[in-house]
């Protein structure tokens, strides 16, 4: 035995390895609009809640992404962005579907997201966790609502810290009222990939619950791909 | 071939030298010229050499470690002995300085057995310019050669366009057949996808690993069959058994399956939270065992990864996806970025052969991971694995009266063995290898102190 | 559907000399199988040791018990066989040399314990051990190793190991000579087409097999075996001994026979069918072959899942 230590019993520490994903949701009124998909029409917002739960089921039945997988859901609606989930394991969350509505407040969403996750690295530090690069996926279907200089402040933080290594971000502009320029601002590394078709947005989720598996760039190559 | 004498010699010896078969007589003889001759003779050995005999008698190695003490007692009566630390042959610095004294007609060998101690000394050859390198063999000393193997790749048997197999769509299949085995049939909902391929349960206790069609090619076909020739009988290797068709188009092969097992991954993700630490040691100590029955047959793994090893038991270890291992001159196509130092671009994996130097990085990385249960960058200032610089090292060598806040720490100073904080230190801050023969040995040690440990604790 | 499993019948009678003299029978034979190995042993005292009987027993008990746990361990060893010979020879030098340690060891307690010298208990040694695919196999002395084999659906019988004998026909090796070692001849491989195994020592061996050739109760003695339950056979090779080969040979007789039965599940008893479930305990110990054969192991460590032979059957879904 050596201080606290007992080197013949089981480890105390946390050994293990966590992915921190925060998906910054476009819960805009415009969402409620419908659009093509091979089913028919069908309205955003559905497709985004399905998208959701079914990335939440194939995670709860990958015992490795289970185990990895430290999701924060952000809701980009009404007049101020929303925690919908902070940091936690997908078995903890119990996700009720959106609702459109409201604004976009696109910057002060983002800014959100990075205090949250600053916050949980934080955390991950004080308990001696380590954790495979932050990832972000910023959504939205339309311009931003809020002052041009709240956007920018906010791209600005996002984008140095993804030039710093500190985040990997996926842009996704949803139909074709998205603002891709704008979205383009938060992401220097990866070009905004535009999603008109409701097929392929289910693909995304695909790609994004395989590398929540595998930590690895299969939905950031898939995007280059696409693009 | 014998060592040439001037008026003042100093020769390194390593310790295994001392134990092959008849060196005492080379070494007498060598002695008596340098006396007879009026010269001066220092003979430096590491200065772990006590431990070195002491790890010879508990191997029960007495022949051996009786004639290492033997030959020491004769230096050390003589007058010509000198003890140096080299931290187990990985740090020559003091060595350095010893030679840098010596005068410009003196003559510095280094005479040892082991590839991994003359790739690390061979470096002494840029500040000692009258330096030679020797080993023993069965006709005396002779020079060693540099051994440019260890780090030059080769080419591997690789084919831009191949028109020599078939090739079919094989998703949907649901019946193969084997040679060996006859009509398997493929349990469909066991299905798991990979990169390559997909892998299904079938008949007699085995697993079936169908190709995507683009990797049905004629550089897999021959691979496999060789690999299928060479009939590995370890059951903890799980080896291509022989090769599946359908039709008459060659598709995949076949391999034992591993039940009621879990993959190394998937345990360090669990903080191995089912397993005490001496058990931990003991999975850490039969990977490195059954990876060194793979090099001591040639067979380099390749892509080695926590996701390809799987663990049933502390003594059951099992290595799967054995199909893309590089054997002879059939490259290992695939890689895992956080587990090779090399960056490698896509093609370059297929057209060339793997070094064993690559393996030991995966294989240090490993076996840190699976000791410490942290990556061997992570520091408390750094949590992101996927830190890009693979160099950085923040455990200490020497642990004399460090702080110990954390059970990682408190594995790395105080379970952890002397040899193996210097094995890792010197690998992953000088790339310095340590054989994996010399890590077997040591865990083989450390398991029997701490199960004598255990069983007199009654714990 | 097909099941398989091996079976495995043993019989030792004493020879003529032996009654004429008021000796005992000096052959002895033992069938072991855990952990998935199969092994069966037989060997023969020598005739001139005064307790070379006991010797006989406890040698084929140990290399049993041996070769139940160290199975894998020995098969490693025989991995240079076919890329490097030299260093092959060494593995073999050095396994023999551990095997017949062991078994030296223990005759050594034992005679000890009898107070007797160890040469007392001197005795041949033949065994076959069988796990997955793969078998090992080792023989010291006299006697005869033959296997079964299965080609292109037609039976033949081969001699696997030959008896060696010294400079004269009469004198052969036991297992405590000093040269022990060097006599084991130890061989390892795939079992492939091989379906059963026979055991003998001189006393049948000589009258079965002649050099190479086989004689035609041979081919009986396996094929009289399927359906039919070890107990009862082992009457009928007893009887076999007893009436038949001790009017061609007078030293003592024995045999042990392993054989891989296959039966059909439409075609056998259903007293005999609960025969070759029996000891069946976990699903682990029914692999499946093929889409109609299954090969049933109850060697296979487990815990027991089944608590009845419905219940198996019911798992095996047996049509």
């Amino acid at each position: 035995m050596d201080g606290n230590f007992d080197f013949f019993s089981k480890p105390t520490m946390n050994g293990g390895i966590k992915l921190p994903v925060c998906l910054i949701l476009d819960k805009s009124g415009s969402m409620s609009e419908r659009v093509r998909s091979s089913r028919g029409m069908v309205v955003k917002i559905d497709e985004l809640n399905n998208n959701i739960q079914e990335l939440f089921r194939t995670i709860r039945n990958d015992s490795n992404a289970r185990l990895m997988s430290d999701v924060c859901l952000i809701g980009c609606g009404g007049e101020h962005p929303e925690v919908i989930n902070g940091y936690s394991s997908v078995d903890k969350i119990n996700f009720v579907p959106l609702t459109a509505g409201g604004r976009t407040p696109l910057g002060a969403s983002v800014e959100l997201a990075l205090d949250l996750l600053q916050k949980r690295r934080e955390y991950y530090r004080s308990a001696g966790i380590e954790h495979y690069k932050p990832i972000m996926m910023i959504m939205s279907d339309g311009q931003p609502t809020e002052v041009e200089s709240v956007v920018y402040n906010a791209a600005q933080r996002c984008s140095d810290m993804v030039n710093t290594e500190g985040l990997k971000v996926l842009p996704i502009g949803i139909g074709d009222s998205a603002r891709l320029d704008i979205l383009d601002m938060f992401s220097p590394k990866v070009k905004t990939k535009c999603i008109t078709n409701m097929d392929v947005f289910v693909k995304l989720f695909e790609m994004l619950s395989v590398s929540m598996s595998q930590s690895d760039n299969t939905v950031f190559d898939w995007l280059n791909d696409q693009v | 071939m014998e060592i040439s004498v001037s008026k003042n010699n100093y020769i390194f010896i390593e310790d295994t030298v001392f134990v092959y078969p008849n060196f005492y007589l080379l070494l007498k003889k060598y002695i008596e010229t340098v006396e007879a001759n009026g010269q001066k003779l220092t003979v430096f050995v590491d200065s772990g050499i006590g431990e070195r005999i002491e790890k010879y008698k508990a191997d029960l190695k007495f022949k051996e470690a009786y004639l290492l003490e033997g030959l020491i007692d004769i230096l050390e009566q003589k007058g010509l002995l000198q003890k140096i630390e080299t931290n187990s042959y990985l740090d020559y610095t003091l060595l350095e300085a010893e030679f840098a004294k010596s005068k410009k007609d003196a003559k510095c060998s280094i005479i040892t057995q082991r590839d991994g101690v003359y790739n690390v000394f061979k470096e002494l050859n840029n500040s000692c310019k009258n330096l030679t390198f020797y080993q023993v063999t069965d006709s005396g000393f002779e020079e060693w050669l540099d051994q440019a193997q260890l780090t030059t790749p080769k080419d591997a048997f690789y084919l831009q366009d191949d028109e020599y197999v078939n090739r079919i769509d094989t998703t949907g299949i649901d019946y193969v057949y084997s040679p060996k085995y006859g009509y398997l049939k493929l349990n469909i909902s066991s299905q798991m996808n990979g990169g390559e391929g997909s892998v299904y349960r079938t008949y007699n206790n085995m697993m079936v690993k169908i190709f995507k069609k683009e990797n049905i090619t004629y550089v897999n076909f021959k691979k496999l069959s060789e690999m299928i020739e060479m009939n590995l009988y370890n059951p903890f290797i799980c080896w291509p058994r022989d090769l599946v068709y359908v039709g008459d188009v060659f598709v995949g092969y076949v391999m034992d399956e591993v039940k009621g097992a879990e993959t190394l991954l998937s345990l360090r993700l669990q903080s191995f939270s089912e397993y005490t630490h001496p058990e931990r040691f003991e999975i850490c100590y039969n990977f490195l065992k059954h990876i060194k029955y793979l090099h001591d047959k040639g067979i380099l793994i390749g892509d080695l990864k926590p996701d390809n090893i799987l663990v049933k038991s502390p003594s059951e270890v099992y290595f799967i996806d054995c199909g893309c291992y590089q054997i002879n001159d059939y490259a290992c196509p695939v890689c895992h970025p956080e587990y090779t130092k090399r960056v490698f671009k896509k093609d370059e994996l297929k057209k060339q052969l793997r070094t064993v130097e690559d393996e030991y990085y995966p294989i240090n990385k490993m076996a840190f991971e699976i000791m410490i249960m942290k990556n061997h960058t992570y520091s408390p200032d750094n949590m992101d694995i996927e830190n890009t610089d693979k160099s950085q090292f923040f455990y200490p060598l020497d642990v004399d009266g460090i702080d110990i806040k954390s059970e990682d720490m408190a594995l790395w100073a105080k379970f952890l063995t002397a040899s193996m904080r210097k094995y890792f230190y010197y690998y992953f801050k000088q790339g310095k290898i340590t054989d994996l023969s010399e890590w077997v040995k040591e865990l083989q040690l450390f398991l029997e102190k701490i199960k004598k440990e255990i069983n007199s604790n009654g714990r | 559907m097909i099941i398989e499993k091996w079976k495995n019948v043993q019989a030792y009678e004493i020879g003529k000399l032996h009654i004429s003299r008021n000796m005992v029978c000096q052959d002895r034979t033992f069938y072991k199988e855990a952990n998935g190995v199969k092994i069966v042993a037989l060997a023969d005292g020598a005739g001139s040791k005064s307790k070379s009987e006991i010797g006989a027993e406890l040698v084929c008990e140990k290399v049993c018990e041996l070769f139940s746990t160290k199975f894998i361990d020995y098969l490693l060893c025989f991995e240079d066989e076919k890329t490097n010979q030299a260093k092959h020879k060494k593995n073999m030098a050095s396994l023999s040399k551990e095997i017949i340690t062991y078994l030296v060891t223990a005759l050594k307690a034992k005679a000890l314990e009898m107070n007797i010298a160890v040469e007392e208990l001197s005795s041949t040694l033949l065994f076959f051990a069988i796990k997955d695919n793969h078998y090992i196999m080792g023989h010291i002395g006299d006697g005869v190793i033959a296997g079964l084999y299965n080609e292109n659906n037609a039976y033949r019988v081969r001699v696997i190991s030959e008896p060696e004998n010294g400079e004269r026909s009469n004198i052969t090796f036991f297992v405590p000579d000093t040269n022990a070692a060097e006599h084991l001849h130890l061989q390892a491989g795939s079992i492939d087409n091989l379906k059963g195994v026979l055991l003998t020592s001189d006393g049948a061996g000589t009258v079965l097999f002649n050099g190479t050739s086989v004689d035609d109760n041979v081919y009986k003695l396996f094929s009289n075996f399927q359906n039919q339950q070890h107990t009862d056979y082992a009457q009928v090779i007893s009887k076999f001994l007893r009436e038949i080969i001790s009017n061609y040979s007078t030293d003592d007789m024995s045999l042990n026979i392993l054989r891989l039965e296959d039966a059909d599940t439409g075609k056998i008893t259903n007293n005999y069918a609960e025969y070759l479930l029996s000891g069946v305990e976990s699903p682990k110990q029914i692999i499946r072959k093929s889409q109609y054969c299954y090969y049933i192991d109850p060697s296979i460590a487990a815990t027991q899942e089944f608590s009845s032979i419905d219940e198996v059957k019911e798992y095996m879904k047996w049509r």
